[in-house]
């Protein structure tokens, strides 16, 4: 047979990766991955299965908490679930019209891959929170959007009128380091180099009743990360860090601490210049302004049943021809789309105290690139599916009539 | 094995339908005698006396149709009362002393406006006689699962309140099964007691007898009707409430008393009123006027008025605090005119003919109110949906379907297929319409909580069914249909008596998008349909084959291979669009869209199970026994992803822990698991044979 033939000449590498028993044991194990993932998440964090299970080469879960089952993380089931697809089901398969439908649902699910793939590489996804406004209190503007989890360190010069300038360090040069590691961070506007060591998860605020003027008055301790009950309960980890400033042209050096959300941990005069260093969760800037005009949180009467959260804002973009403020709805399932960025009603606070207090907003902030090509792939494999469906059943309605029809045409069974 | 021999086929031929027979005929008959017997009872109900519920039919459709607020909605006091009986006794009719059966409008009106009546009507489901015991409650002569009269139970009750709390303070899913006994009989005496003392101000009046400025007031009266002293009152209280607060805040400025706490203290004077405030609140009866509402939007959206919520119905104890509290507010004659009747209704249930005038001007008032808001228009089709009970009636016709062609197989007839697939095609038909008008009365798209999905499966499942046998007219479909439907329509009922709560109930804000409701959760609830399907019908292969039905005929066995993966076809595009679309809302609402959100999750396994289905088949390396065995499992993948998922108590989704569902999951796991081992043993025997022979050979 044609087929066999061309089997016996084809690579058994590309065999093997096209085959369909390739493709059923990876959707079978990822299964095997996906269900186990969802029962940890009676134990751990979402974020925490997420990072061990989905974004990882191997995992070991432990069944009941027990007994240890080894699983290959997303990060080996994905990529070759993918090439299997590339190459069995679109260069390897058999074109026609027989195989129309399957072909363009893999044309789809390669489409839905590569977003999640441009997703996940190339998002931004962060959270921002606005007051409503009060005289005297700049907290109703917003022009920037915070990262759920990544940290940064800010040096911060005070400038004489009144602003700031900063000096940022990603996560990425300190969240590695041990209690024995340090880094020194260079910058030429910068007097000093920074030197960073000991990065806390988790850390709890100290004050130090020895410290000596010209000393830090903190200390940080090193604390368990939050557990999933914290969690639950809305507590979430604070990074802490060591830090010393090295003066370049005396050596003389400052050592103190970082921790996370206070600004007044480390804060010193070099010379006439005041200067502050601080960790806190990274952050972007947006291209508009957001002011809350008001929030508004309603419940079904008579229950503390949510029925809407809205927030009133007003969105000024920074440049361009329409650098007028707007007036905008935001609320759940009516997202404000600006300049690739998307702003979600996400939550909202502060919980208790009784109607009529000052309330903030939360906004979830994304910028992703690929936000619509779930949709698109969808609509693909959604028609794919239906051209080979349909086909399927044209097909067998017509051999039933004829089968009927045979049937009832006498002598034409024998 | 005897099992296996060629022999047995014929027997368990004539064995199967005399089964199902049995079982059907044991399912059916109680069931059309539950149906049959309100009819019944109404005839026996005979002339009335004193001693007995006799509420005639005027009055129970003007209680049934007369709104009430609760969970956020307007619904109809039937609905209420039905849910409320159903709490307490665990089935929507009771029973009173002298045999005679009451619905859940009768009960209600027996417990507000007769208690004395009510505390001795056994309507009390205790599922355990340890709760009696831990409550110190002993009464002989009756089973260990029994139905108690409140005032059998009253001796325990306080012991019961105690426990209960304690039991409170765990979760659900730790508490044992008594602790869980004692949990639910507490809230069910809770809410009776709510209902028994409703009324318990307009039986009593307003006393005034402490001041002597009152009764002069009242022109020498002692007891004054509620619904005349509460105006002239209510400066007083208002004074005296203020002087509490005051007293309070000297006392301990840190922790101010609640005004509502003060507003009782003050009310201590005025015995009557003092009941009103304390146990008037369990129904919120007195919608608010136009005029009202208008005023309270406005103060509401100046945020003055502080705990008021401008849409919120007002029970006899709101409107006290209303009418004390808030002097700048109008109070509506409309609702004073309610209070009025409901006080005469309380302090004479006797009249007949003055009690059915009142019910009416009552119901007349308080509609006039709802349709002011706009919140009266669906109640009466809602409570002629309730009554019409569609889905119990074709919950019954689709077991007489099933029974008919148990019948056709033992006497093949055609005329009775016809009729069995007529009678199916009804029963379709009427679970369509019962979820179309349920559409129609929400406003919503046909799947918004947990109980919609099993119907709607169910619907959409006999549909399919009787389409698939259309197509290919094995009478496979045609005697899966009825059996499939009446088990949906059977979980469906199960599922609300277990929960025990409102099934229209309002939305929580991120669901409220018609749009993606319609598309996504729509979409997924056919693909949960499909799956199950599929995988009903793959039982009929591995079951047929390990028993040995219809041995020789391999053409059955390849029609039945075929519906097995045409229908995985169907379930694979409602599924695996369905979960995209999930995304893409998420994507729509949160911003991402896949979170390993545990629901999330679960669709996407059923995707994921189902695909490696077809590859697996496609390779070659399983044939239709295998993709039948596969689709058993597939049944167990969907049961996670539909029930399994919510009782993990984690996630989005978590909308629906209960611990007598966790048990039913739990059987329809093993049950599967079971049909499976059963084809996989036989394989293997099969398997073990065959090599045998070739081995002799």
């Amino acid at each position: 047979m044609a087929t066999q033939i061309r089997k016996q000449h084809e690579n058994p590498v590309l065999a093997f990766l096209g085959s369909f028993g390739l493709a059923a044991v990876l959707l079978i194990l990822l299964l095997l991955l996906v269900w186990l993932g969802t029962l940890q998440q009676r134990y751990d964090t979402i974020y925490e299965v997420q990072q061990n299970y989905f974004r990882s080469f191997f995992v070991i879960h432990y069944w009941d908490q027990k007994y240890p089952i080894p699983l290959l993380g997303g990060y080996v089931l994905l990529p070759l679930l993918f090439v299997n697809l590339i190459v069995g089901g679109l260069m390897r398969m058999r074109k026609g019209t027989s195989t129309l439908g399957v072909f363009i649902v893999h044309i789809g699910i390669v489409i839905l891959f590569a977003g999640s793939f441009v997703e996940d590489m190339l998002s931004t996804k962060g959270a921002m929170q606005v007051w409503e406004p009060r005289p005297g209190d700049t907290r109703d503007v917003a022009d920037a959007f915070q990262s759920y989890e990544e940290w940064e360190v800010v040096v911060v010069r005070l400038e004489p009128d009144g602003s700031a300038t900063e000096f940022v360090i990603p996560s990425g040069e300190f969240s590695g380091l041990d209690e024995d590691d340090s880094v020194r961070c260079h910058a030429a506007e910068l007097p000093f180099d920074v030197m960073l060591g000991d990065f806390m998860e988790n850390a709890k605020l100290l004050g130090n009743p020895r410290a000596v003027p010209g000393e830090s008055p903190f200390l940080v301790e090193r604390a368990e990360p939050v557990s999933k009950e914290q969690a639950d309960a809305g507590f979430s980890n604070t990074a802490a860090l060591r830090v010393a400033l090295v003066e370049k042209v005396s050596g003389a050096v400052h050592r103190g601490v970082v921790y996370g959300g206070r600004s007044d941990t480390l804060s010193l005069r070099i010379g006439q210049q005041p200067w502050s260093v601080l960790i806190r969760k990274r952050s972007w800037p947006l291209p508009f302004t957001i002011r809350l005009t008001k929030f508004v949180h309603e419940v079904h009467p008579g229950t503390g049943m949510p029925r809407r959260y809205s927030s009133y804002v007003t969105m000024t973009p920074h440049e361009g021809q329409d650098a007028q403020p707007r007036d905008v709805h935001i609320t759940m399932n009516e997202p404000l789309r600006e300049e690739r960025y998307t702003l979600y009603q996400s939550g909202w606070g502060p919980q208790m105290g009784a109607p009529g207090r000052r309330m903030f907003s939360i906004f979830a902030v994304v910028r992703n690139p690929s936000d619509q090509v779930p949709l698109y792939a969808c609509v693909v494999i959604a028609v794919g599916l239906l051209v080979h469906f349909i086909r399927k059943l044209l097909l067998y309605l017509k051999a039933e009539s004829r089968k009927r029809a045979a049937a009832t045409v006498p002598g034409s069974a024998s | 094995m005897k099992l296996f021999d060629p022999s047995s086929s014929v027997p368990a031929r004539r064995l199967v339908p005399a089964v199902v027979l049995s079982i059907a005929a044991f399912l059916l008959v109680p069931g059309l005698l539950d149906l049959a017997a309100p009819v019944q009872a109404a005839e026996e109900g005979g002339p009335s006396t004193p001693r007995e519920s006799d509420w005639s039919d005027a009055v129970v459709d003007a209680w049934a149709k007369t709104p009430v607020q609760q969970g956020g909605r307007a619904m109809p006091l039937y609905t209420w009362a039905r849910y409320a009986l159903l709490r307490v006794n665990h089935k929507t009719s009771c029973e009173t002393p002298a045999g005679r059966r009451i619905g859940p409008v009768e009960w209600m009106l027996d417990t507000m406006f007769r208690p004395e009546l009510a505390r001795t009507y056994r309507c009390f489901r205790v599922e355990t006689d340890e709760v009696l015991t831990s409550m110190g409650v002993e009464i002989e002569d009756r089973n260990k699962a029994d139905r108690f009269s409140y005032d059998e139970l009253l001796s325990g009750r306080r012991r019961l309140d105690r426990l209960a709390s304690q039991y409170r303070m765990k979760e659900e899913r730790d508490r044992t099964r008594v602790e869980g006994a004692i949990v639910a009989l507490d809230s069910a005496m809770e809410e009776f007691e709510g209902l028994l003392h409703y009324l318990d101000w307009a039986r009593s009046g307003v006393d005034v007898s402490r001041s002597e400025a009152w009764v002069e007031r009242f022109g020498g009266r002692k007891s004054v009707p509620a619904s005349e002293a509460l105006v002239p009152l209510a400066p007083e209280v208002r004074l005296s409430t203020v002087a509490i607060l005051e007293a309070s805040e000297r006392r301990d400025p840190k922790n101010p008393m609640r005004v509502d706490v003060a507003l009782h203290r003050a009310l201590a004077a005025l015995p009557g009123l003092d009941d009103m405030f304390a146990s008037g609140r369990i129904l919120a009866l007195f919608p608010l006027n136009r005029g009202q509402f208008k005023q309270l939007k406005t103060l509401h959206a100046e945020r003055e008025a502080l705990s008021e919520n401008p849409e919120e119905w007002l029970s006899p104890a709101d409107l006290l605090a209303r009418v004390v509290l808030w002097p700048n507010l109008d109070v509506a004659p409309e609702h004073l005119e309610m209070l009025r009747l409901l006080e005469q209704m309380g302090a004479s249930p006797g009249d007949a003919t003055s009690f059915a005038r009142q019910t009416e001007a009552f119901h007349a008032k308080s509609r006039e109110l709802a349709t002011g808001l706009g919140e009266y228009d669906g109640i009466e089709s809602e409570v002629a949906y309730m009554r019409a009970n569609l889905l119990g009636w074709a919950k019954h016709f689709f077991l007489l379907a099933l029974i008919l062609v148990a019948v056709s197989w033992l006497w093949p007839n055609r005329w009775l297929m016809r009729i069995a697939y007529g009678l199916t095609v009804a029963c379709a038909l009427v679970v369509a319409i019962g979820i179309t008008w349920r559409c129609i009365l929400r406003g919503r798209p046909p799947v918004t909580t947990l109980y919609e999905t099993v119907i709607f499966v169910t619907g959409t499942m006999a549909v399919a069914g009787v389409t698939v046998e259309a197509i290919t007219r094995q009478r496979i479909a045609l005697a899966l249909t009825p059996l499939l439907g009446w088990v949906g329509l059977f979980v469906a009922e199960r599922y609300e008596f277990t929960k025990m709560e409102d099934t229209m109930p309002q939305l929580v804000a991120v669901l409220d998008t018609n749009f993606w409701l319609a598309l996504h959760v729509t979409c997924i609830a056919i693909g949960y349909m499909a799956s199950l399907l599929t995988g009903a019908v793959a039982h009929v292969y591995v079951l047929g084959k390990v028993f040995g039905f219809r041995k020789a005929d391999s053409g059955f066995y390849r029609n039945v291979a075929r519906m097995v993966y045409g229908l995985l076809g169907f379930a694979l595009i409602f599924t695996t669009v369905g979960t995209i679309l999930g995304g893409i809302w998420a994507n729509e609402s949160w911003g991402r869209f896949w979170g390993w959100d545990p629901k999330e999750n679960g669709a996407l396994m059923i995707v994921l199970w189902s695909l490696a289905m077809v590859h697996a088949r496609l390779g070659g390396y399983v044939k239709a026994f295998g993709l039948s065995m596969a689709a058993i499992v597939l049944n167990i993948v969907v049961a996670f992803s539909w029930w399994g998922v919510n009782l993990l108590g984690i996630g989005l989704h978590s909308y629906g822990f209960t611990a007598g569902i966790q048990n039913t999951l739990y059987v329809f796991y093993a049950v599967e698991a079971g049909v499976f081992l059963l084809g996989g043993g036989w394989w293997l025997y099969g398997y073990l044979q065959m090599k045998g022979a070739h081995a002799k050979g």
